[in-house]
C-alpha cells in the first residue's frame, strides 16, 4: 500500500531520498498537465516552470502547515508560476488578465488525478495496460511485447480493466 | 493549414487543403483522417452495443482514445513533409555537413509521423474487427466499414513511409510499418468475413 | 447510460490520457534535487571559509566548480552566481 500524501511529505522533511523521489513520481504527471494543458506553455517554458515548482517545493516543504494538502499547494505554486511565465513573455496584459487558457482543462486535470489514485489501487497488470494505452499511446503491438501478450487480446483487457477501474470509482463514492 | 488542427477545420476546407498541394494536408493528413473517421464509426457501433455486448463501453473508449490519437498526426505530418521539402530545396543555413545533418533529422521525421499513423490505423482496425464479432448485429456492417477504411489508411501511411525513407529499405521503421499494413488487411477480412 | 458516479469508461479514458508522463529529464532532474542542493551547501559553506576558494568562485564561476571536480550545472551554477554576485 503506498503511503499517503502526508507521510510522504513528512518522510521527505526527514531527508529520505527515496520519498523525494517518489514526491516527485506523484506528482510530475500533475505538474506538467497543468503546464502544458492547463496553460499550454510551449515546451521550453514548461520546462522550466517544472524545475522551478519542484526546487521550491523542495526548499519550502517547511513551510506547508497541513501536510495533506501537499496537493493543492503544489497545484496553486504551478499555476502562480505559469502565470508568471506568461507574464514575462507578454509586456501588456496585466497579470490578473492573464487567465489560464482553459478553466475547464483544470477542472478536468483535478478529476483525473483523482482517477489516477484510484487506478493505483488495481491490480499492477491493469495499471499497466490502462496506462500504456491512454497515457503513452502505445500501440497494441507495443503493449503486448512489454507485457508478453498476444496483441489481439490487448483490446480486451483494456475494456475489462476500465470496467474494474469504473467499479474501483463506484466503491469509492459509495463509501 | 499545415499548423490548423484539423478538428477545427470545416469538411471543406480540408478537401480544398487537399487539392493545393503543399503547404497544406496532404496523403499521409487523408490517412490520417480516414483513420480517425473509422474510428468515429467504431466509437458508434461500441455505443449501440452497450445493452449486448459486456465490453462495449471499453471499445468505445479505446475508439476515442485512438481517434484522439491519430487527428494531430495529420496536422504534423502536414508540418514535417513541408520542413522536408524545404530542407531538400536547401533552404538551410550552416555548412554542408550541417545541413545533410538537418535534411537527415527531417527526412527521418517526415517517416516517424506517417508510421505513427499507419500503427494507429492498425489498432483501429483491429478495434473495429472486434467491433463487428462482437457488437450490435444491426451495426455491425459499419464497424466492417471502419476495419476497411483504416486498414486502407494504414496501407496508404505505409506507402508513406516507405517513400519517404527513401533508399533505407531496411529500416525497422519500413518493417513496423509493412506490419501495421498486413495486421489492418487482416483484421479488414475479418471484420468483412463476421458478418451481421 | 449514466451511473450514480456519472463515470463512463470513455470518460475514464479521456481522464486517463491527461496525465501524460513528464518528459524523463525533467523527472531526474526534479529527483537528483537533493544531490543537487547538497552540492551547492558544500561550496557555499566551504567558499564562507576560505577566502581564496571564494575569490576564484567569482572570478570564473565555472572553471572553478571544474577545478574542483564539480560539474557546472546550469541551475547550480545560477544558484551560486546569486549567492555571490558581487
Amino acid at each position: 500500500m503506498q503511503l499517503t500524501d502526508a507521510e510522504l511529505v513528512h518522510r521527505c522533511r526527514e531527508g529520505d531520498v527515496e520519498a523525494w523521489n517518489a514526491l516527485v513520481e506523484r506528482f510530475s504527471r500533475y505538474v506538467y498537465a497543468i503546464c502544458v494543458q492547463g496553460f499550454r506553455l510551449r515546451e521550453q517554458d514548461a520546462e522550466d516552470v517544472f524545475q522551478d515548482v519542484f526546487t521550491r517545493v523542495y526548499e519550502r516543504l517547511d513551510s506547508l502547515r497541513n501536510d495533506a494538502a501537499v496537493r493543492p499547494w503544489i497545484a496553486q505554486l504551478t499555476r502562480r508560476l505559469c502565470l508568471d511565465k506568461l507574464a514575462s513573455g507578454s509586456r501588456e496584459e496585466p497579470v490578473e488578465e492573464l487567465a489560464p487558457s482553459d478553466d475547464g482543462a483544470m477542472a478536468d486535470i483535478e478529476e483525473a488525478f483523482a482517477v489516477r489514485e484510484a487506478l493505483a489501487e488495481l491490480p499492477e497488470a491493469c495499471q499497466e495496460v490502462l496506462d500504456r494505452f491512454f497515457a503513452k499511446d502505445e500501440s497494441y503491438r507495443t503493449i503486448g511485447a512489454a507485457l508478453d501478450l498476444p496483441a489481439g487480446t490487448i483490446a480486451s483487457r483494456i475494456s475489462r480493466c476500465l470496467r474494474k477501474l469504473r467499479e474501483q470509482l463506484e466503491g469509492r463514492n459509495e463509501a | 493549414m499545415p499548423e490548423t488542427d484539423y478538428r477545427d477545420v470545416r469538411l471543406g476546407d480540408f478537401l480544398e487543403g487537399l487539392t493545393g498541394g503543399a503547404p497544406g494536408p496532404g496523403g499521409a493528413s487523408a490517412a490520417a483522417m480516414t483513420a480517425a473517421f473509422a474510428a468515429s464509426l467504431v466509437t458508434m457501433v461500441a455505443r449501440k452495443s452497450a445493452d449486448s455486448w459486456a465490453e462495449a463501453a471499453g471499445a468505445a473508449a479505446q475508439a476515442r482514445g485512438l481517434e484522439a490519437r491519430v487527428i494531430p498526426l495529420a496536422t504534423a505530418t502536414a508540418a514535417a513533409w513541408e520542413a522536408a521539402l524545404e530542407a531538400l530545396g536547401g533552404a538551410q543555413d550552416g555548412g554542408p555537413a550541417e545541413r545533410n545533418a538537418q535534411l537527415e533529422e527531417k527526412l527521418a521525421r517526415s517517416a516517424e509521423i506517417p508510421l505513427a499513423i499507419a500503427e494507429a490505423a492498425a489498432d483501429i482496425a483491429r478495434l473495429a474487427a472486434v467491433v463487428a464479432e462482437l457488437g450490435e448485429g444491426t451495426y455491425r456492417s459499419d464497424a466492417a466499414a471502419a476495419a476497411v477504411l483504416a486498414a486502407g489508411a494504414a496501407r496508404a501511411s505505409a506507402h508513406f513511409v516507405a517513400i519517404n525513407l527513401g533508399t533505407r529499405r531496411d529500416d525497422e521503421w519500413l518493417r513496423r510499418a509493412v506490419a501495421s499494413s498486413d495486421a489492418a488487411a487482416d483484421a479488414a477480412s475479418r471484420a468483412l468475413d463476421a458478418g451481421p | 447510460m449514466t451511473r450514480a458516479t456519472g463515470y463512463h469508461e470513455e470518460r475514464l479514458g479521456q481522464l486517463l490520457s491527461l496525465l501524460r508522463p513528464a518528459p524523463e529529464g525533467w523527472v531526474q532532474a526534479a529527483t537528483e534535487l537533493p544531490g543537487a542542493r547538497r552540492s551547492l551547501d558544500e561550496i557555499v559553506s566551504r567558499a564562507e571559509q576560505d577566502i581564496e576558494f571564494r575569490g576564484a568562485l567569482v572570478a570564473d564561476l565555472e572553471a572553478a566548480l571544474r577545478d574542483e571536480g564539480v560539474a557546472p550545472d546550469p541551475a547550480l551554477v545560477e544558484a551560486l552566481r546569486r549567492r555571490f554576485q558581487p
